[in-house]
């Protein structure tokens, strides 16, 4: 059945008069919206236009006919026209819009003057004016009359994020996810937020009832007794995720039970703490290295070999003349039987006969013995036997006849009641420690898996941990290698493989910042965890910091180290980073939990679906008990519909549902799943999924929705809806004051967040990865991607508190950084992982959403800017100007990375062409003017590319991969503005858009009005966007002024 | 209560399947049913290896086509393929089965898939009315009339459990309850729109009208899945696949997501199958050799860098290679009058003509099976592209949906016979 037919079946005014949907018949307010549709009507009937008297071009009056005649049809006709623009056959049709579109575009040439060129013949000012003029009124005529019939936005249901809010907010649930179970919602201008594109099929209902019935069963999913507070220590050391154990993964963690333990022996744990075999360490005993030794000869130091005692050990020449001797002297602590070993590495082409002499109580002993042999004890010490001492003892070496290189390195004295005995030295779990080098990522993750979350509900986290730095050793590359190393990367820039040596970890030198997430399951990736929050890992000694964290019933609790690299290969040894002359770590002690902290009882979501109604366990879930089902449910079904539908609630609208539950109980339901299935059937009734309205003025409720739903993506708190009930909303004052307390709550960070996501994009931030190969620094930098991103939240909610200009979107000289980003911009002075407020260098040409890292990166993907993307970007979400299509005819430039031409000069062919010359005009300079920023918005003078350069580069990437490529031409980030006017770089680029000021606040205010309002702003909206632009002038168009005037505009305040 | 129109509902979903009951008994001499699976490698392929220099029934392979060499009469590759005013790059995915326009743009609105237009006339006949694939990315090629996304299927394992593993009488029991309930449910919302749909402006009563038939649609999708419950699931020889999670092991997950889709066809579980094989989320791929190559995606974007170049090659030639094996698969397996394959037709193909430029003209598209006389080269013009609906058009009449129009085309597609 169409529409036309339902529509003879009621009388106009009948309809009208439904459109009202005053559906409380009690309501005191029912004179009051009976009026404002009377005023619909009224409208509707005095200016009665139809649709088909518009709908030809033969309606247009003459003078516009002949003005198309005379100036314009020379190019604008058939198939090949001008800008794709078929004048003849262009219909006078604005119910198509896409139509409208063209018709706008045609007024808005000839208004500027663009239109007609000057070759296609003089036009006067007055015929000119008078055309404009004519064609304004017939626009503005469509539009009224349309909005008099439909109002200006259509009825819509809520997007799948606001879905998911109402029901956190409804549930009182707020870490309930379900937006991800509901499929993606249809966009106009970028926003879900207009009616026309948020289409419904049987796909989106289906997955309602399911996310609908997963919600409500999570509120009664509890233990019936109140669950007691416990705090449990759980060590690092006991997670198979974190201990290294017996065996290490050097390159990543190690265990530390003690600085200068070895960690390859067994400890043995027990409560009262963990014993270490203090013998069998290389530091037991009387050690004298070679540096305390008397020495003859120009031994070499050297540090090759990683199995040395201390800082380095000797080599001598490989000469075999007795010109090199040592001789290690120690006094020991008691006369004795001791069991004497020396250090040498071991390997081959070493001597083969090295000649030692022990100097002991009873005399001299000499031993030869081949140092190409593996040291047997912990790989380190060679034993020479057992000799008696009176205290004193001398070993000495030279290298005479010694065949092969003589290594002189360590000389220990072990007494052999120490080798017996195994003394063994108890030290506080406390101590014990695992340390990690590197950042988690695919396929490396560490955290408390012993720790399972109990029961859903909040904790308090308490980690201990301190910043480590492990020294390294060397190996060195084989061949010619250099690799090089990118400063971002501080990674280890000699010629050698660096590796680590597990037993040499001292304290950091700096604090590391640590990421705790929690999860549930075993989440391919960090970013699809819960991020908890970040702490400081302290050097020196080992700080406790405190998180609070809401926790799903057996989520665990990660870590990230989030400034160490993260190779995404597991055995990748030489990818560490090395900063202060060692690698920077993290070592973690431990994680005490304390919780479930429950501050309300029952939960709150119970009592929002339940109230008071007693309850008793049901397997996972609570059972809901009632001693009068019946009446109970008609009580908790009011007050569940009442909140759920935002408005008061008709009888007949009620009755429906309280049937149904009725029915069920008849049935033989629980009780319990009688209500959840009526509730379902609320969360997926139209009433609750649409926001609707009649034309006109939106009533008191609807205008609440409007306001909550936009400020805060969710239903109108109780404040907002009470204000709606006394019908006080609409003044003026109140207002403003709601909207203020809406932007000061923790909601309006659901406004900041989506609106960015929309409008700039920012929820495409992850959809490339930057290449590896061209951008070895960036790879696995979760860091990185997540701080731009708050960057700009923290950024345009700051415009908003401090009602900052607009002109703030272009150009500032502050930002705000943590030290990832701070880096990544080169702004010196921003430490740790907390966002700080920072006043920016001179010329920076950061600064203004324009150049933030986060619309730079979404403009760019992953392998090569493009002027033309990021020039259409700009043109389209920044300032308001969007360029049309590329006609299909025209072949896209083809991206080369092979550096011998620049993306400037492949697109200089392109633009030679005069049907790309009048957008490029347009286009280009922003593009251009953001060539100096890379994939991720880092300052660069030159391109790179992949095949010819002014210099190759090589080395290892963040990543662990070894890449090569070359430093390509330089960035030509000059241009030409529409105007005319150059200019040579972004900063020029920057004050040239800064002379309109107004066109930066217009295009805000529109992008803000299609999400606040549902409907994209029409040209017949233009008059009401100037006030609002006039009245935020004297604030400088200041953005929160800016909103109040929104929400103060008809276009707001009417449908 | 409404109770009598969903007990109507759930008799006629019981009697649309009757027929089927029938056919599955010994003799299954009727014709054997048509098919359709459409795939999507969303990256597509290096053109100047995929297509052909020379066309007609006598052209030379193409590097990339002589990988499936054995197959040569039992396809079709076309030149010259795209859908009028669908641009945008990546994005244009959500409508390489709808052709609808401008999936680049900000106010984008997606229409009906392909597959769902059989579907919606066929789809009564089996259990499952479609089947819409997805690997390594939960973007589906699949869309409903009201141009809404299905969401996909995204592991072999759990496709095998749904076709084919039999749970006990008490599951079913609770899948029965569950699936009335849910019936029961949308009476309730169903009754309260009716209301709605009475009280609201004339443009908003559309948005009103299209959620009631999206209710509707959902009855009588809840309607048959309740009968097709109580009958017994068929059971086949294979075993439930081992899926990899590690999503470089993409290769393999193809693989048996092409076995699960015969086994589908086989079985007669679905006529229609979409699978978007997501390349572009694939971070890297690991051969049968072990070998193993990363950063598909950026490869793509080779910028005519020879060494990227060559290892997009590589991985090209292997999606090529998977796709032989799947036409192979289908042609051996015997049916009353002839093989899976002649009755199944297969669209394989990409929304992109060239990933290094992101453009959406020229796309490389095969077409194998369905019974059509293949083995050739059909070329459009490069400049002026045919509609790629037209081909489309073409595979509705082969299922036997005689409609005069799907989307953008403009008549059948001439040289297809």
């Amino acid at each position: 059945m169409s529409i036309a037919i339902k529509m003879n079946n009621l009388s106009r005014h009948s309809l009208l008069f439904l459109c009202g949907f005053v559906v409380n018949e009690r309501s005191t307010l029912l004179s009051r919206l009976a009026l404002a549709v009377l005023i619909a009507f009224g409208i509707g009937i005095f200016a009665p236009v139809s649709d088909a008297q518009l709908s030809h071009q033969a309606d247009l009056p003459e003078t516009m006919t002949t003005l198309f005649d005379n100036h314009c049809v020379d190019c604008h006709d058939g198939g090949e026209a001008e800008g794709g623009l078929d004048l003849p056959s262009l219909e006078w049709n604005l119910e198509d819009p896409h139509l409208a579109v063209i018709w706008v575009k045609i007024h808005d040439r000839l208004a500027s003057g663009e239109m007609p060129p000057k070759d296609a013949g003089h036009l006067s000012k007055g015929r000119r004016d008078s055309a404009v003029k004519d064609l304004a009124n017939r626009i503005v005529r469509f539009q009224t009359n349309r909005d008099a019939r439909h109002g200006r936005s259509v009825s819509r249901r809520v997007n799948r994020f606001e879905y998911e809010n109402i029901l956190r907010d409804l549930l009182h649930d707020p870490y309930l996810k379900i937006a991800d179970q509901l499929p993606l919602d249809g966009q106009v201008h970028g926003f879900a937020k207009v009616g026309e594109a948020l289409d419904v099929s049987h796909v989106q209902v289906d997955a309602y009832l399911d996310a609908a019935e997963f919600a409500l069963r999570r509120a009664i999913e509890f233990p019936a007794s109140k669950p007691d507070s416990t705090t449990q220590r759980y060590y690092a050391r006991e997670q198979a995720k974190m201990w290294a154990g017996k065996g290490n993964l050097g390159w990543a963690r190690c265990s530390l039970a003690l600085e200068g333990l070895n960690i390859n022996e067994d400890y043995s744990f027990n409560k009262r703490g963990f014993a270490a075999p203090v013998e069998s360490s290389p530091s037991a005993g009387t050690i004298v290295d070679d540096t305390e030794a008397e020495r003859t000869g120009p031994w070499i130091q050297s540090t090759r070999r990683s199995n040395h005692i201390g800082d380095h050990y000797l080599a001598d020449d490989n000469k075999h003349t007795g010109a090199y001797a040592i001789t290690w002297k120690a006094r020991l602590p008691k006369p004795g039987t001791y069991e004497v070993r020396v250090s040498f590495c071991g390997g081959e082409g070493l001597a083969r006969t090295a000649p030692y002499r022990v100097r002991h109580a009873n005399g001299e002993t000499d031993l030869s013995i081949d140092q190409r042999q593996k040291p047997p004890i912990q790989g380190r010490w060679f034993p020479l036997g057992r000799f008696t001492f009176d205290r004193a003892a001398e070993v000495s070496l030279s290298n005479k006849d010694a065949q092969g290189w003589v290594i002189a390195d360590a000389v220990q004295f072990v007494h052999v009641d120490d080798l017996e005995k195994k003394i063994t030295q108890v030290r506080p779990l406390e101590d014990a420690s695992t340390a990690i080098f590197r950042g988690a990522y695919t396929p490396f993750y560490y955290g408390f898996e012993k720790f399972k979350a109990p029961v859903r509900g909040d904790y308090q986290l308490r980690l201990k941990a301190r910043s480590v730095l492990r020294q390294t050793d060397y190996v060195d590359w084989e061949g010619e290698k250099k690799p090089r190393f990118y400063p971002d990367l501080v990674l280890d820039a000699s010629r050698r493989y660096p590796t680590p040596v597990n037993d040499r970890v001292s304290s950091g030198k700096r604090s590391e910042p640590v990421k705790v997430y929690s999860s549930t399951l075993d989440e391919p990736n960090t970013q699809s965890k819960l991020p908890i929050g970040v702490f400081e890992a302290p050097p020196e000694t080992p700080g406790v910091s405190q998180l609070e964290a809401f926790l799903e019933k057996g989520a665990m609790v990660k870590l990230d180290c989030m400034r160490l690299p993260s190779p995404m290969v597991p055995a990748m040894p030489h990818t560490i980073q090395k900063t202060d002359g060692a690698y920077p770590g993290v070592a973690f002690h431990w994680l005490e939990v304390e919780g479930p902290i429950v501050k309300e009882w029952p939960p709150a979501s119970y009592r929002a679906l339940f109230g008071d109604v007693p309850f008793q366990q049901a397997g996972r879930h609570v059972q809901a008990v009632s001693e009068q089902p019946v009446k109970d449910a008609g009580t908790l079904l009011a007050a569940f519909m009442d909140r759920a539908y935002r408005r008061p609630v008709a009888e007949a609208e009620f009755d429906r549902f309280y049937r149904y539950t009725k029915q069920l109980l008849k049935e033989g339901e629980t009780f319990t799943e009688a209500m959840i299935a009526t509730y379902s059937a609320v969360l997926a009734s139209p009433e609750f999924l649409f926001h609707c309205g009649a034309p006109g003025e939106l009533d008191d409720f609807a205008l609440a929705e409007r306001i909550s739903f936009f400020l805060g993506e969710s239903m109108p708190d109780q404040h907002l809806r009470s204000l709606a009930g006394q019908g006080k909303l609409r003044e003026p004052d109140t207002l403003r004051a709601e909207v203020d307390r809406l932007l000061e709550k923790p909601e309006a960070k659901r406004f900041v967040k989506e609106f960015l996501n929309s409008w700039l994009k920012l929820d495409k931030i992850n959809d490339t990865d930057p290449d590896r190969e061209l951008y070895p620094e960036y790879a696995g930098d979760w860091w990185l991607v997540n701080s731009m991103v708050e960057e700009s939240r923290l950024y345009f909610a700051d415009l908003i508190d401090r009602d900052l200009p607009a002109r703030n979107i272009i150009d500032a000289d502050y930002t705000f950084l943590d030290e990832r980003l701070a880096r990544h911009y080169g702004v010196p002075g921003v430490f740790g992982p907390a966002f700080q407020r920072k006043s920016l260098p001179e010329n920076s040409p950061y600064g203004g959403i324009l150049t933030q890292a986060s619309v730079l990166k979404v403009t760019a993907n992953g392998t090569v800017t493009s002027p033309v993307l990021r020039g259409v970007y700009v043109m389209e979400r920044l300032l308001g100007d969007p360029p049309s299509p590329p006609p299909p005819s025209v072949p896209a430039v083809e991206p080369d990375i092979r550096g011998a031409a620049t993306i400037r000069e492949l697109l200089k062919k392109h633009r030679a062409d005069s049907s790309c010359a009048s957008c490029h005009r347009k286009i280009d300079p922003p593009g251009f003017a953001l060539e100096n920023f890379d994939v991720m918005g880092r300052w660069r003078q030159n391109y790179r590319s992949l095949a010819e350069g002014s210099m190759r580069v090589e080395g290892v990437g963040r990543s662990g991969n070894e890449f090569v490529h070359y430093i390509g031409k330089e960035v030509d980030a000059s241009g030409v503005m529409p105007s005319g006017e150059p200019f040579a770089d972004i900063l020029q680029f920057k004050k040239r858009l800064l002379q309109d000021e107004e066109a930066i606040a217009r295009n805000l205010t529109e992008q803000l009005l299609v999400y606040a309002t549902g409907a994209p702003v029409r040209f017949a909206d233009r008059d009401d966007v100037s006030a609002i632009l006039e009245n935020s002038r004297p604030s400088e168009f200041a953005v929160r002024t800016i909103i109040h005037e929104i929400i103060q505009s008809p276009l707001f305040l009417r449908k | 209560m409404t109770t009598s129109r969903r007990t109507v509902l759930r008799a006629a979903g019981v009697g649309l399947s009757l027929p089927v009951l029938e056919s599955f008994g010994a003799e299954r001499a009727k014709a054997s049913p048509k098919r359709m699976i459409a795939i999507n490698q969303d990256l597509g392929f290096i053109p100047k290896h995929f297509f052909p220099k020379t066309s007609g029934r006598d052209y030379a392979l193409s590097p990339y086509l002589k990988q499936i060499a054995a197959h040569r009469g039992q396809f079709t590759v076309f030149s010259g393929l795209s859908h009028p005013g669908v641009d945008g790059g990546h994005r244009a995915d959500k409508t390489f089965l709808t052709a609808a326009p401008h999936p680049g743009r900000a106010s984008f609105r997606n229409s009906i898939s392909l597959d769902q237009v059989i579907a919606n006339e066929l789809g009564h006949e089996t259990r499952f009315r479609s089947l819409s694939l997805g690997i390594n990315d939960t973007r589906s090629l699949s869309y409903t009339q009201a141009g809404v996304e299905i969401p996909t299927i995204q592991s072999a394992a759990e496709l095998y459990k749904k076709m084919f593993l039999q749970g006990d009488r008490k599951a079913m029991q609770r899948q029965l309850v569950r699936l009335r309930k849910k019936g029961s449910i949308l009476d309730v919302v169903m009754g309260q729109s009716s209301d709605l749909s009475k009280r609201v402006s004339v443009s908003d009563r559309e948005r009103i009208d299209q959620f009631q038939t999206a209710v509707r649609s959902l009855e009588q999708r809840l309607a048959e899945a309740e009968s097709w419950e109580t009958r017994p699931k068929p059971s086949v020889d294979e075993a439930k696949p081992d899926y990899p999670s590690d999503k470089k092991e993409f290769f393999a997950m193809v693989r048996m997501m092409n076995d699960m889709s015969r086994l589908a066809f086989q079985t007669d579980s679905t006529r229609v199958i979409t699978l978007f094989l997501g390349s572009v989320r694939t971070p890297g791929v690991k051969f049968d050799d072990g070998r193993s190559l990363g950063g598909y995606h950026n490869l793509s974007h080779h910028g005519k860098d020879e060494r990227k170049l060559k290892q997009l090659e590589e991985i090209e030639v292997a999606q090529m290679g998977l796709f032989g094996e799947l036409l192979g698969d289908l042609k051996a397996v015997d049916e009353p009058d002839g093989s899976l394959l002649d009755h199944t037709m297969v669209l394989y193909g990409c929304h992109m003509g060239d990933a290094n430029i992101h453009n959406n003209k020229n796309l490389p598209i095969i077409f194998a099976g369905g019974g059509f006389r293949h083995g050739q080269h059909l070329a459009f013009n490069p400049q002026s592209n045919r509609p790629l609906a037209n081909l489309y058009l073409s595979m509705l009449h082969n299922m036997g949906l005689q409609t005069d129009r799907f989307a953008s085309s403009t008549g059948t597609l001439t040289g297809l016979v």
